[in-house]
């Protein structure tokens, strides 16, 4: 089987006083091994929220519909102590936004490794430790790793503690990373790095990367495949140069069309701009989410969500939408 | 009054700041982050110039400078009246730096945290138009605060809400409302879009192109981003370790990109990127030290021995101006 | 304010706080009318007469009843109850004339014996060593000790407030100097420089001048921390963007520090109010115990539990002399659950996160 993760109509909701809040309205996408996958969506469409479910990480009282299969196996259904441990640390792994905050203080480098390395490694002792934490340190190409691994997290750049953070969640050989806006608050050059460095460990590893970012641009560079998230629905999914090339759905044209082109200057070209505002997770409207904003909305659009659907683009690989009324041409 | 820089509007003269690093009881005196390093930049009346850098690159540093949120250590700031005085923001009194003030305007990042979370947006608007001697009276001044409200493109009626009410985007649109109801000349935009969602960016943007015809003016805008950059401005500053590295204008510098720091800008933008990207991590620079030679020394891919003295910023063609002694052709 | 209610109803321990400080301080304004004598009323030959009222007897049936009582044992002061003498307790009865809030003449109370009738007194919580009625005397303390908390607190964080805003927004020398002057009065043990303060300032006093002399005292030892709070807080506030874009617009400074950096701690303020009364009225106690506070015929919860009448023997044979001390941490647990309640509910970390936890 070369299914690595398959995500069955997954319905994420959270009880607050003000009301249901419904993070995800039914999101299925299956992921093969070594694949990337690229989640993008802006500030509460529940891109983040869709991983932390698969990671188990949202508090208990979270009410999550639907099913989660790694490798088969129901992620959901794990128990808490005994499996869950197992699984997170060495079937998975996670990166984070801000990797500053994931390291403790008072902990040499060394430790840290050693910590997580004593997990996977039980018999070895701290010299081959220590030479696996070399290891890693090199494969994310942070110079001179011995000398590096008695520095401290404050002795690093942001940039550098990020690629600790991805060589610490390599230690147990993951089938899958995932990263959620690993460089949203990393400069613009080492941002590049970091998506080339994880390109260069995808082909090594064959291990397959969950990336979710806010920026379709960048996410087209890193992905295989992308699923375009809006107010907790899935608008549309399609191969990353389909999507850069040909977006179908009104709200994945006006993502690319939002940020102006390298190039271009306002003096000539004019800036598209997508109206209104995003919508409220909590009281959501009947309909397409995006309809209030949408160029090409039609009367059906405001009062049934539309289903997610096959598309024929007559390219070998499908793509899926979420639009009755979707634009057919491809980009200039 | 040395030679007048002609239609200029603002001209940062060699400014230059740092700031204690350490402060209280134990603090080992006498070190310093070296924020700006002497940057010379100017900004022609109606023009909108870029600064892109990277986080702490000081460009956020100098913007505040040209409104004396802090005082430089060198270096003058002029501001150039329409009546073709001039004045330096160093000798300005109490009363003309609140009048300098009221005309330069400074537009904050994150609208979450410039918004005072517990006024109303009509006082919001109106706390500093109120100090002012042009003061109307709260009738008159609510009525200009409604016009504003529509000028950003919101509601009128929403002048008694709070910011907690209202999305980012919208947030952002009220202090451009506050900023612009003293009629200022000059803008300084401290990357107000980056903290807002991607769909909302463009909005702000076609909304701040539209205010500068209306109300001509001048802005500093300052992003981290080089492609909405040289969609947005006229001219470009690029900064690296508090200084100008390459200054050209928006569409040269779209064409042809000189400095290799701009360059590598350039080729990290994600429709650019590509395995020939050198991935290896590099060890940040040390801004407790003052700069010697060139700002980009340590990352470059073509430096020499000569970098290690300070590259002259020079005229290299039309309007280009370029620190380096290799650039990239 | 819904809200509030609504945050009360999911605590009931606050909820029932709540309620009994609303009784409390009813009671205390209406101290005359529910009191049935007054603070010094003395019945000469019935010092430390246990609680008299009781719910039932066999030849009155249920309700509350009051029986004659003998003294048996001079030394200890031995009541004996004497067999048909059952009388029961009266409602809105005519008594002791009093004036309601020294002014409106009356004489009516809550409760007490029928008109005229001296020889019974209704001691419902005991009498004293001087045979006056301790419920009468708890309700007419509870005059200074449920408002020294508020009197004090208000004059306490004014001080706070102004000098921590102050300390914590010109930073520098001003900051030094004022944290300075708050660290004499954190590092001087409290209690000592209450007794020098108080030592220092004469004893002859009325007993409103030695109230508000205590509740000074008890201000100065007060502010320093909450002062040091606020310092802290202003000191990251200020670095907020838009207190710089306030600058920028040329707004006064003190308009600064006290229009829009101090509202926007005003829950932390309510919640340290909150909190900090307790310690306002446990000071007064710890004042008025050592015999330095109120004292006779000045009445307050602290002189009520003052060494001289609780010793432990005292105790012993009369225990409800324990009954002001009980008033007192009731009162100090209520508030301390209402502080908690607020800041839970002021905190905007807590709210709407979290949902129905």
């Amino acid at each position: 089987m070369s299914q690595l993760v398959e995500i069955k109509d997954l319905h994420i909701t959270f009880p607050l006083r003000r009301g249901a809040l419904q993070a995800l309205r039914g999101m299925s996408y299956t992921m093969d091994k070594g694949e990337i996958l690229g989640i993008v969506g802006e500030s509460g469409s529940g891109k983040s929220v869709s991983v932390q479910a698969m990671m188990r990480l949202l508090p208990d009282y979270t009410q999550i519909e639907g099913s989660i299969l790694f490798e088969g196996e129901d992620v959901l259904a794990l128990d808490r102590k005994k499996e869950l441990p197992r699984f997170r640390s060495s079937k998975t792994a996670m990166i984070f936004q801000e990797p500053g905050r994931s390291f403790d203080p008072l902990y040499s480098m060394e430790k840290t490794f050693r910590e997580t390395l004593r997990l996977h490694y039980p018999a070895e002792t701290d010299e081959q430790l220590k030479a696996r934490a070399v290891e890693l340190l090199r494969e994310v190409q942070i110079p001179q790793p011995e000398e590096r691994l008695s520095s401290y997290p404050h002795q690093f750049s942001g940039g550098q503690l990020q690629r600790i953070m991805i060589a610490l969640a390599l230690a147990g050989n993951p089938r899958l990373l995932i990263a959620d806006e690993p460089t949203t608050a990393l400069d613009v050059t080492i941002q590049a790095q970091i998506i080339e460095l994880l390109l260069k460990l995808r082909k090594k590893r064959d291990m397959g990367i969950i990336f979710i970012s806010h920026d379709l641009d960048l996410v087209a560079r890193i992905a295989d495949r992308i699923l375009v998230l809006y107010g907790g629905l899935v608008m549309e999914e399609a191969p990353a140069q389909q999507l850069y090339k040909q977006p179908a759905h009104p709200y994945s044209r006006g993502l690319l069309h939002a940020l102006p082109a390298f190039g271009t200057h306002y003096s000539t070209d004019e800036l598209h701009t997508i109206p209104g505002t995003v919508p409220n997770p909590i009281h959501p409207e009947p309909g397409c989410p995006f309809a209030p904003r949408c160029s090409r909305v039609q009367k059906e659009c405001t009062e049934k969500i539309p289903d997610l659907e096959a598309l024929n683009t007559g390219e070998s690989e499908s793509v899926k939408l979420r639009c009755i009324n979707p634009y057919k041409e491809g980009l200039k | 009054m040395s030679t007048a820089c002609k239609d200029c509007h603002l001209e940062l003269k060699d400014l230059k700041i740092r700031f204690p690093l350490e402060a209280g009881l134990f603090a080992r005196y006498g070190r310093f982050v070296y924020a700006v390093n002497g940057v010379s930049l100017h900004l022609k009346r109606g023009e909108t110039y870029g600064l892109v850098g990277e986080s702490g690159c000081g460009k956020t540093t100098l913007a505040r400078l040209a409104v004396q949120m802090y005082k430089a250590d060198g270096g003058e700031v002029l501001f150039h009246g329409k009546d073709g005085e001039s004045h330096s923001l160093m000798d300005l009194k109490k009363k003309e730096l609140f009048d300098y003030r009221s005309r330069v305007k400074y537009i904050f990042q994150d609208p979450a945290r410039s918004l005072n979370p517990r006024m109303n947006i009509y006082s919001i608007l109106t706390a500093g138009y109120r100090q002012s001697s042009a003061w109307p009276g709260d009738s008159a001044a609510r009525q200009e605060a409604e016009e504003m409200m529509v000028t950003v493109g919101l509601n009128p009626e929403d002048l008694d809400r709070r910011p907690a009410d209202f999305s980012g985007g919208q947030r952002q649109r009220i202090s451009i409302a506050r900023a612009l109801i003293m009629k200022p000349e000059l803008l300084i935009c401290d990357e107000v879009v980056s903290a807002l969602d991607v769909s909302i960016q463009s909005q702000i943007l076609n909304l701040l192109l539209k205010l500068k015809d209306k109300f001509k003016l001048t802005m500093l805008f300052i992003a981290h981003d080089l492609t909405v950059t040289t969609y947005f401005c006229d001219r470009i500053g690029v900064m690296y370790r508090g200084k100008i590295v390459e200054e050209a204008p928006a569409r040269d510098l779209a064409a042809k990109r000189m400095h290799p720091y701009t360059n590598l800008l350039y080729n990290s933008i994600p429709s650019r990127m590509d395995e020939s990207l050198e991935t290896e991590g590099y060890e940040p620079f040390d801004s407790t030290q003052p700069l010697t030679g060139c700002p980009f020394y340590h990352r470059c891919s073509r430096r020499q021995e000569d970098c290690l003295k300070p590259p002259e910023f020079r005229e290299v063609e039309l309007g280009r101006r370029l620190a380096c002694f290799y650039p990239v052709t | 304010m819904k809200g509030f209610l609504k945050a009360l109803l999911y605590r009931p321990v606050t909820l029932i706080s709540v309620i009994i400080l609303i009784l409390l301080y009813l009671m205390m304004i209406f101290a005359e009318f529910v009191a049935p004598y007054g603070p010094g009323t003395s019945f000469s030959d019935k010092s430390f007469h246990p609680p008299a009222v009781s719910w039932y007897s066999q030849e009155l049936g249920f309700g509350p009843q009051v029986q004659d009582r003998a003294v048996i044992n001079e030394i200890n002061w031995k009541y004996a109850r004497i067999k048909g003498t059952g009388k029961r307790v009266q409602f809105f009865v005519k008594g002791e004339p009093y004036k309601l809030w020294g002014l409106i003449p009356a004489e009516r109370h809550l409760f007490g014996m029928s008109e005229g009738d001296q020889s019974t007194p209704v001691f419902l919580m005991g009498s004293d060593n001087l045979g006056r009625c301790l419920f009468s005397r708890i309700l007419y303390g509870s005059r200074i000790s449920l408002t020294i908390g508020f009197i004090g607190i208000a004059i306490s964080m004014t001080l706070a407030i102004t000098f921590g805003g102050l300390a914590g927004f010109y930073g520098g020398k001003i900051d030094w100097l004022i944290m300075r002057f708050s660290e004499f009065f954190i590092l001087v043990p409290g209690l000592y420089l209450i007794l020098f303060l108080r030592s220092i300032l004469s004893r002859d006093m009325t007993s409103g001048q030695s109230f508000m002399i205590i509740t000074i005292i008890l201000s100065f030892v007060g502010w320093p921390g909450s002062a040091r709070l606020i310092r802290g807080m202003v000191h990251s506030i200020k670095r907020e963007d838009f207190i710089s874009n306030a600058v920028l617009e040329g707004i006064p400074t003190l308009n600064i520090i006290f229009k829009q950096i101090i509202p926007q701690m005003s829950s932390i303020i309510i919640v340290s109010i909150a909190l900090g009364i307790p310690g306002f009225i446990l000071g007064e106690t710890v004042l008025s115990y050592l015999g330095l506070g109120i004292v006779d015929p000045a009445v307050s919860w602290g002189s009520l539990i003052n060494r001289e009448i609780s010793t432990l023997s005292n105790l012993r044979n009369f225990p409800w002399f324990l009954i002001p001390g009980l008033f007192l941490l009731v009162t100090t647990l209520a508030f301390n659950f209402l502080g908690d309640l607020l800041r839970d509910y002021l905190d905007p970390y807590h709210r709407d996160k979290g949902g129905l936890r």
